[in-house]
């Protein structure tokens, strides 16, 4: 499966009203290529901080489902984040992490996620179900299921290393990716 | 003694100033002050590093909150980029409450060259900060909110040893 294609298919899966943190590099140029919307969040820079962005948003947020676009690189960076989700336990966090082994934004150099069962390391720190899917049915399939609000839940998506033609910088300054997203909450 | 600050009443002057989510990693100077956050209900995230600790910040910001972050200067070392390229890139301002270990030179020998580059670092990466004391928390806590609502800058809240009581 390609990355725009797990994230598309994620976003049909939830509903409208469900906001989404995007790991910085392809995964936000893919996302806003695809799918933008004010409800994303495209982080920019700050590797490895995705999801503690979510954590923050979904712990103040109850009435909102928050999914978290991550990478292997990014979680591997912060892997404490688990640790973080774990324990504090946000019911509406739904963590995906699209996993392509590599740096795909800095020229595919691999990570370490070939050897390290990120998803085993996200069920030993207490995220209520895990899911670990490589085809489009079976990512429908789990997303479903993680829409009821008794998270927090991880997916790890087997992506393809392909990249898509015709990504681009976000256009939207920081301060407008900010003010959209803080307005979609509303 | 009487004119050590009590972290109740530091505390107080930030619940008056609307903050309202507490996040952060503990330093002795500031144990007292995190076990009255944790008492009184407040949500009080302990991150498992400062860096986690900008970004769930930045988090509950986007959600509404007006977020105070703590931790010792050398765990701000640890936050720099996150606070560069998240917090101050897309001006989602935070209340820092920062320890100043190895101030005046004579902290544990860990501490000293933190000590001197603390405020230097401050400035470079320009992050307003007040120096609080008893006699001028009130009106710094005061002037910090003011730019944190008006001008969207992040501000630290500077905590030097002995300024501050730190035992029950």
């Amino acid at each position: 499966m390609r990355r725009d294609e797990a994230i598309k298919n994620i976003y049909k899966a939830v509903d409208n009203k469900s906001v989404f943190i995007f790991a910085n590099g392809k995964i936000s140029r893919e996302g806003y290529l695809k799918c933008d919307n004010k409800r994303n969040f495209y982080m920019l820079a700050s590797m490895g901080k995705a999801s503690s962005i979510g954590l923050g948003v979904a712990l103040n947020k109850h009435d909102r489902t928050v999914i978290v676009f991550d990478g292997d690189g990014n979680i591997l960076m912060n892997l404490d984040n688990l640790a973080m989700i774990g324990y504090f336990h946000p019911k509406n966090l739904i963590h995906v992490v699209l996993d392509n082994k590599s740096y795909a934004t800095t020229g595919g150099q691999k990570t370490l996620s070939k050897k390290i069962e990120l998803d085993k390391v996200a069920k030993s720190c207490g995220y209520n179900r895990i899911f670990n899917v490589k085809t489009n049915e079976e990512i429908l399939t789990a997303t479903k299921e993680c829409c009821n609000s008794n998270g927090p839940y991880f997916i790890l998506v087997k992506i393809d290393k392909e990249q898509i033609e015709g990504t681009k910088i976000i256009p939207y300054s920081p301060e407008e990716i900010k003010q959209r997203f803080i307005e979609s909450l509303y | 003694m009487e004119n050590i600050l009590t972290s109740k009443e530091f505390f107080d002057e930030l619940i008056s100033q609307k903050i309202n989510f507490f996040c952060g990693v503990p330093c002795s100077v500031i144990d007292k002050l995190i076990k009255i956050v944790s008492e009184t209900g407040l949500t009080y995230i302990n991150a498992t590093c400062e860096d986690v600790a900008v970004a769930v910040a930045v988090g509950a910001y986007l959600a509404g909150k007006n977020p105070c972050v703590l931790m010792q200067n050398s765990g701000f070392g640890n936050a720099v980029d996150t606070i560069i390229t998240l917090n101050q890139l897309y001006k989602t301002p935070i209340l820092f409450v920062i320890t100043w270990r190895g101030f005046d030179g004579t902290d544990e020998v860990q501490h000293l060259d933190w000590g001197k580059i603390t405020l230097p670092l401050f400035n470079v990466i320009g992050l307003p900060y007040f120096l609080i004391s008893k006699d001028n928390y009130k009106e710094n806590i005061i002037k910090a909110m003011d730019k944190i609502r008006h001008q969207n800058k992040s501000v630290a809240l500077i905590i030097r040893r002995g300024y501050l009581n730190e035992k029950r």
